[in-house]
């Protein structure tokens, strides 16, 4: 399978969890999992960086659409994508997120790296979304709680989403 | 040209960045009411507190004008006072003072925003629903009318000025005690507004004071509001009068806003008619 191929296959993916399944079986108040993000974080780490802003701002907007939420998911996905190259840089050679071919951060003694990477990135985001939803109101009673609960849960989708598509593609190669 | 283009693309990313995030704060702003009141009370505010800053400047260049303004208004309402009068009869009056009750109480404002340029002209005020001031008051100054209050935030109070496309008055024309028709602003001279709709026959004359109505919801009985200039036949059946507006704003500084303490029991009534129709 193509590059190109697995990256529309990961986004319809994203999109048939988040609206189909996550939207639908309302995990809980504080835990509101934005799958989506798997498609931008497993993005290769050596794309420009104006095309990663763009691309991520692209969809933000999309989901944006489907979520009611017109600009949020935008605005915070545009900061993720201004700051992701400058933090994967180092790693373009070698830790292209989960290129199997390049070899995988696990087998480059990447793994902590990468399990903060994901979980810092999915925390920014978290934070950015549910600060510009609420503009700081009941930051402590509300938000905190939402921000760290709906961070994990989408950590382990994120985790649990990569070992079922890599895994494949892995045997299917 | 070549250093810019390296400048553009050395920075593309912090310049789609910037744009992107733009776009979005916008759209959230556009979208959501929540957000929308918040950007424009902190945005009222912000702008309001910089006007405050450099209106305190200018209020010490225009300190002479404020006075004189002041020592015209007092003169006008020493004229009023009781010891200025004289009783011509000798019967004796009783008066109940429980019969005259405070019907409108004036709260005191400094324009520390105003325009006099555009179609829809606002004037922006230092004193806001922390003083006492709510949308839909009156707001006059001491030469006559001014507009209604159209915005309020904790400190600050927009008002759309009489010189605003929207703005519509219930007029009076003092000498022949007729309230008829309605003043609207209708050109781009911050010193005429006309007066429609006053049948053909009534005696509307150049010279003639027009005043605020008694059917007015937002202000006092006559309250100035200008003088006749110049009077039109329309359609055969209507005048169109040139009313020369008394308040000059370009000079505005202080001014009074109308608090109607009987608004919520007249709503009331109203509201009661309204749904029994």
């Amino acid at each position: 399978m193509k590059e190109w191929q697995r990256f529309i296959l990961i986004f319809i993916y994203c999109f048939v969890v988040q609206f189909l399944i996550i939207e639908n079986i309302k995990v809980g108040f504080w835990f509101h999992p934005f799958i989506y993000l798997f498609f931008l974080l497993y993005l290769p780490p050596d794309i420009p960086k104006w095309l990663s802003v763009f691309l991520f701002f692209l969809v933000g907007l999309f989901f944006d659409i489907f979520f009611n939420s017109y600009g949020i998911h935008a605005s915070a996905c545009t900061f993720l994508g201004l700051i992701k190259p400058f933090v994967s840089i180092g790693n373009v050679n070698v830790a292209p997120a989960r290129e199997e071919e390049k070899g995988s951060w696990l087998n480059k003694g990447k793994r902590r790296f990468k399990l903060i990477f994901l979980f810092s990135f999915i925390l920014i985001h978290s934070f950015w979304v549910l600060m510009l939803e609420s503009l700081g109101h009941d930051f402590i009673s509300v938000i905190i709680p939402t921000w760290l609960g709906s961070t994990l849960v989408t950590f382990v989708l994120l985790r649990i989403s990569e070992e079922l598509f890599y895994r494949t593609f892995r045997t299917s190669k | 040209m070549g250093s810019v283009l390296q400048f553009i693309k050395t920075y593309l990313h912090l310049i789609l960045f910037v744009i992107f995030q733009v776009f979005a704060i916008t759209l959230v702003v556009r979208f959501h009411a929540f957000h929308k009141i918040f950007f424009f009370n902190t945005s009222n505010t912000v702008t309001g507190n910089i006007k405050s800053f450099f209106n305190q400047i200018n209020e010490y260049r225009n300190l002479r004008d404020v006075n004189r303004s002041l020592v015209n208004e007092n003169i006008y309402l020493r004229r009023f006072l009781k010891e200025n009068f004289y009783i011509q009869t000798k019967d004796t009056f009783f008066v109940n003072d429980t019969l005259y009750k405070q019907h409108y109480v004036y709260i005191p404002a400094s324009v520390i925003g105003n325009s006099v340029d555009k179609e829809n002209n606002f004037i922006t005020l230092n004193k806001g629903e922390l003083s006492g001031i709510e949308k839909g008051m009156g707001v006059f100054g001491p030469e006559g009318i001014v507009g209604v209050v159209e915005d309020v935030s904790d400190n600050f109070s927009l008002v759309m000025s009489l010189l605003n496309s929207k703005a519509i008055i219930s007029p009076k024309i003092n000498e022949l005690n007729l309230s008829q028709g309605k003043l609207v602003w209708g050109n781009r001279s911050p010193y005429y507004a006309y007066l429609l709709g006053i049948n053909r026959y009534e005696k509307v004359k150049p010279g003639q004071l027009v005043v605020t109505s008694p059917y007015s919801k937002n202000f006092p009985e006559n309250i100035a509001i200008g003088i006749v200039e110049d009077v039109q036949e329309i359609d055969g059946s209507f005048l169109k009068a040139k009313v020369r507006l008394s308040t000059s704003f370009s000079q505005l500084r202080e001014v009074y806003v109308v608090k109607d303490l009987f608004k919520e029991e007249l709503n009331n009534i109203n509201n009661q008619i309204e749904s029994q129709n």
